[in-house]
């Protein structure tokens, strides 16, 4: 929207956290359930799949010239049938912002501050995360840099305190049912933060020219997923696959189970700053896209007025989105995959075709 | 009770509104303006409609019904 920009560096440092945000509260659980002991195979297979769809991605952003997604779809298909793509667009980044953020607001009500009714949570979280919009890219990016570090320590200090507590025999035996459910079970993996990064093209062309742009974004995606593959590990290796399917947040649970020589106790509490760091910086950027892609879709000059309204919205869509955990599992489990597919691939591949065709179009023009 | 949580949504819209309006004012954005004030008013009515316990439609319902309509 304005003339920020963030380096290459900001970027990777965003990816990771997008990446890392809100999957690494909900991954372990689903994944445990359909591969078992084999779940740490799925995300490997889910992190090469990643890796080209970011290497897409990045493709759709680089013909897209400089433009957001919102702008390069009515550039390429003319101002209405543009508008239709990025209606869909919209909706699916909207939708994706009041799921993340009913993530932790479930979270903070079921395991920490279970006094506070949940629109509560919701409207405080949503209001730092408005004030970091308002901001703009340039803050994010710098405030990730800020962030980053803590991150890996603590994740580093999670692993080495709970190191006493693995059992390697949680692992066996491999490839109980064959090496298929864990590949079909990677399916969780890549919608739920590999497919959403299409969310990225919006704050892509604020990051500065280079090639490395590309490489920030693989990279980052990359570094994401061993951060996903580190906590399903240590879940599993913990708590063995039983207990991580049985349980809505096994992370926490292992982080209940760090014990430092008797004394150090009540941990977990470390995982949950982890979760909530990660979750701000993935809701942040979802904030910000949609309301840049609103904005630009209705053009504004300026995504600021719009941040407040607009969250008002999220903090209602994400209270009626779903009635109960039940609901939300069958919806993830049956209608995410397909919707995430639908707007993560599909929509990214009719906007690359038509950049193209334009391309050659105007080029045509020219001579 | 309700009638203070719908006073009080009511109030939040009004506060945004004050924010806002007067930087778009000056700013001279027509446009901007009316698309602002629409929005507030459209997420107004839901927060209010969803406050008094009106059911409002979930729009993952559709999108569940959409999924399962065409197979997968």
């Amino acid at each position: 929207m304005d003339n920020q920009t963030i380096s290459p560096r900001q970027f990777m440092f965003l990816v990771i956290l997008f990446t890392i945000g809100s999957s690494i509260l909900i991954i372990p659980t689903p994944l445990a359930l359909e591969a078992r002991q084999d779940a740490w195979l799925s995300v490997i297979v889910a992190i090469l799949v990643g890796l080209l769809l970011s290497l897409f991605y990045s493709k759709v952003g680089k013909e897209a010239e400089g433009k957001t997604f919102v702008q390069a779809a009515q550039y390429a298909f003319g101002p209405w049938i543009g508008r239709v793509l990025n209606l869909f667009y919209l909706m699916f980044l909207y939708i994706l912002s009041a799921l993340v953020l009913r993530n932790i607001g479930d979270f903070m009500t079921t395991q920490i501050i279970p006094e506070t009714p949940l629109q509560f949570t919701h409207i405080l979280f949503l209001l730092v995360i408005i004030a970091g919009a308002y901001l703009g890219i340039e803050a994010m990016g710098r405030s990730a840099e800020i962030f980053i570090p803590w991150m890996v320590l603590l994740l580093i200090f999670m692993v080495i305190s709970v190191a006493p507590q693995i059992n390697m025999e949680h692992l066996k035996p491999h490839f109980e049912n064959g090496i298929w459910p864990p590949i079909k079970a990677s399916g969780i993996v890549i919608g739920t933060p590999y497919l959403e990064m299409i969310t990225l093209l919006m704050i892509y062309p604020y990051v500065k020219e280079g090639i490395k742009k590309t490489h920030g974004w693989m990279l980052g995606s990359v570094i994401g997923g061993l951060a996903l593959l580190l906590i399903t590990l240590i879940s599993l290796l913990v708590l063995g696959a039983d207990l991580t399917g049985l349980n809505a947040y096994p992370t926490y649970k292992v982080g209940e189970k760090i014990n430092i020589a008797g004394f150090l106790e009540g941990l977990e509490i470390i995982i949950a700053i982890i979760w909530m760091i990660t979750i701000f910086f993935k809701l942040i950027i979802l904030v910000y896209s949609t309301t840049v892609g609103v904005a630009q879709f209705l053009n504004m000059d300026d995504h600021r007025p719009l941040l407040l309204p607009l969250g008002m919205g999220t903090v209602v869509l994400s209270i009626i989105a779903y009635p109960d955990v039940a609901y939300f599992e069958t919806f993830v489990g049956e209608t995410w995959s397909a919707y995430a597919l639908t707007h993560g691939l599909l929509l990214p591949l009719v906007l690359l075709v038509g950049l193209l065709v334009r391309k050659k179009f105007s080029k045509r023009k020219q001579t | 009770m309700r009638m203070w949580t719908t006073i009080a949504i009511l109030a939040v819209a009004a506060a945004i509104f004050w924010l806002e309006f007067p930087r778009l004012k000056k700013a001279g954005k027509i446009k901007d303006i009316w698309f602002f004030s629409i929005i507030l008013f459209l997420t107004t009515t839901v927060s209010v409609l969803e406050s008094r316990g009106v059911n409002v439609p979930n729009p993952l319902d559709s999108i569940q019904a959409f999924y399962q309509a065409i197979g997968l």
